[in-house]
């Protein structure tokens, strides 16, 4: 001993994270839980979008919102107003929600129980990316004001992600935005990723958003009932 | 900033094999991390020199590879560097690499 040797560790860094985000993800699908996280750029409508998606879901499924958020308390005193239950998770400064802070957050909920739980994740399309919430999809926002060009410029959570809602839609004719480009821009990197254009403001899109919504938590009723 | 959640959980890997190895000091840590992740060496540098001063990993050096994005071709079969296949040319190819984020091996003492 004291001679310098080498050790061969072959470890993915972030095993343990994968370790508690399956763990998690077993104890949703046990619960009757489906987990969608909402991730985006601050201001690119995720609040607006949980809340829209809760008005026109509520009557079908009992459903709850996990809000994250650097410092306030903002968006969920939003939630809280249009008569949504929410949790606040407060990270003090730090860029992205992980497994320990979701599953807390879910002990938390009530009155349950849910169906279907909304993660509103840090706005930041960096790190949240490399953190796996255990969430049964996970949903990337990019709102027409941001440009077409974020795929290639964050082009992980393109990757990691289950569906992309193009927000603000109500934006297009005033923008340069492209959305072939932009749809061509995520397809290059996640070649099925389904696409939903949709606007909070007039409504546009958002019954085919609310739609794939609803199948996943069928999918999971009907994966449940088989098994 | 998610440099550093990445560089805690390098430091407990580094610490926790080198212990049970019966080592002492760990000098360097050859990380691969594939080119689609969001890491800035020097930014996870600065955190880890923070994170593991007083540790057995105290002024470890990291050494970070990129690993390239690679595909799979749906039709052929063949690897291919970009979405549309090289050799056949068919669209699109399933990504199977450059999301990797590994220790590969430390520097021991
Ligand atoms: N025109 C237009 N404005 C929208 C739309 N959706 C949201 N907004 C506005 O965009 C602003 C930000 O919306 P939020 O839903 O708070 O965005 P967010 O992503 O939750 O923001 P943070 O939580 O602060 O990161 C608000 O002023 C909304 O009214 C939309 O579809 N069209
Ligand atoms: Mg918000
Ligand atoms: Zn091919």
């Amino acid at each position: 001993m004291g001679e310098v040797a080498v050790i061969d560790v072959r470890t993915e860094i972030l095993a343990e994270n994968a370790l508690e985000a399956s763990a998690i993800r077993e104890r949703l699908r046990a619960d009757g839980i489906v987990l969608v996280n909402i991730t985006a750029s601050p201001g690119a409508g995720k609040t607006m979008l949980i809340l829209e998606t809760f008005r026109r879901l509520r009557g079908r499924f009992r459903i709850g919102v996990i809000e994250g958020d650097v410092a306030s308390q903002v968006d969920a005193d939003r939630m809280a107003a249009a008569g949504v239950p929410t949790v606040q998770v407060t990270t003090g400064g730090l860029c992205h929600l992980d497994v320990p802070m979701v599953a807390a957050a879910l002990g938390r909920l009530t009155p349950g129980p849910f169906d279907l739980v909304f993660v509103e994740n840090i706005g930041n399309l960096v790190c949240t990316a490399d953190f796996d919430l255990g969430a049964d999809a996970n949903v990337v926002l990019l709102s027409v004001p941001e440009g077409d060009d974020k795929p290639q410029k964050y082009p992980l959570i393109f990757v990691t992600s289950d569906a992309l809602v193009v927000t603000k839609t109500d934006y297009l004719p005033i923008s340069d935005f492209d959305l072939g480009a932009a749809t061509a821009g995520a397809r290059a990197l996640n070649p099925a990723l389904p696409i939903f254009p949709v606007s909070c403001r007039n409504g546009d899109g958002l019954d085919a958003w609310c739609a794939w919504v609803v199948e996943r938590v069928e999918a999971r009723r009907r994966a449940d009932d088989h098994g | 900033m998610h440099e550093l959640a990445i560089g805690k959980s390098i430091l407990r890997l580094a610490v926790d094999r080198a212990t049970a190895a019966g080592r002492t000091r760990v000098t360097a840590i050859d990380l691969v991390v594939g080119e689609l992740r969001n890491l800035e060496a020097p930014t996870l540098q600065r955190y880890f020199d923070h994170i593991s001063a007083g540790s057995i990993a105290e002024g470890a050096v990291l050494r970070v590879t990129r690993a390239p994005a690679r595909f799979t071709c749906a039709t052929c079969g063949e690897p291919s560097p970009a979405i549309v296949c090289g050799p056949c040319g068919g669209a699109p190819c399933t990504l199977v690499g450059g999301r990797e984020m590994l220790v590969e091996r430390l520097e021991v003492a």
